[in-house]
């Protein structure tokens, strides 16, 4: 399987390793109002869906980036690749 | 008190093998300079200004007589260049607050692969694709050999610096070895 790094173009999966659903980035508030609801869901609620899944990938023997990797959990087909950075940015995060 | 001198990692390795010469690359120094947000531009200009280079790209370094600039990762890089005394802290006082310096000089090993047929041994344990058009001069990618972390650049036609732990740099010797072996 090749990932279509944003920054370094293809490389192999096996420079890879994943850990799970993109929703890791949305840590909640440990203060807010239903923390520990929203804790739970955040840790143990996941989607399992037959199709297109978003998902966070380390590029460990590469540049150590976190990207988010659109794929398909049917075919393998990889849709999309961000850096998690800028999608962690484009929801209002600073770093 | 005795007075101690580092070793190289491999004790100034040179060996040809086949039509392949594979060497130990010593007398460089090798700093890291991370970048802190919101001091990006100013980064920049101490690039520019200290080494009269521009900002490497992620997949191609620059380079000036003496100094080469690898990017490492966004907003890191890698100054390899000839050896000075004690870089973290000239650098440090160069910088200021626009980078974070660590030496890094005794944590890599760096091994030089020339010859007709450098690629062909290089093919076995590196996947990232090594042609000619592809990887071009200057060119540069972090990946793995053998397991091993690793950096690869072009350094000339059939000329490769490869870069990898200090600490394991007998078996990433021995993996690069033997694929040379294995090709001649």
């Amino acid at each position: 399987m090749i990932i279509n790094h944003p920054l370094l173009g293809p490389r192999d999966a096996n420079e890879f390793i994943h850990l799970g659903d993109e929703s890791m980035i949305d840590r909640p508030d440990g203060m807010g109002e239903h923390a520990a609801k929203n804790f739970h869901e955040y840790l143990y609620l996941r989607d399992n869906p037959a199709g297109k899944y978003r998902e966070l990938w380390y590029h460990e023997a590469g540049d150590r980036s976190w990207l988010v990797v659109t794929r398909d959990t049917v075919t393998h087909e990889i849709f999309n690749v961000e850096l998690a950075r800028d999608v962690a940015r484009s929801r209002g995060r600073s770093k | 008190m005795a007075k101690l001198s580092a070793t190289d990692s491999l004790g100034g390795y040179d060996k040809e093998i086949g039509n392949i010469r594979l060497r130990e690359v010593a007398n460089q120094s090798l700093i890291a300079m991370a970048i802190p947000q919101g001091k990006e531009s100013k980064f920049k200009n101490n690039i520019k200004n200290i080494f009269n280079l521009k900002m490497p790209s992620p997949t191609k370094s620059v380079k000036n007589k003496d100094t080469r600039l690898l990017f490492t990762q966004p907003d890191q890089i890698f100054v390899l260049m000839k050896r000075v005394e004690d870089p973290e802290n000239s650098m440090a006082v160069t910088f200021g607050e626009s980078a974070y310096i660590t030496d890094q000089t005794d944590a890599w090993v760096i091994l030089e692969i020339s010859g007709e047929s450098s690629r062909e041994a290089l093919e076995r344990i590196c996947q990232v694709d090594l042609d000619k058009n592809v990887f071009q001069l200057d060119g540069m990618a972090r990946t793995n050999m053998e397991h091993m972390s690793a950096i690869i650049i072009r350094k000339a036609d059939n000329t490769f610096y490869l870069m990898s732990a200090s600490s394991s740099a007998k078996s990433f010797l021995h993996a690069v070895e033997l694929s040379a072996q294995h090709i001649s």
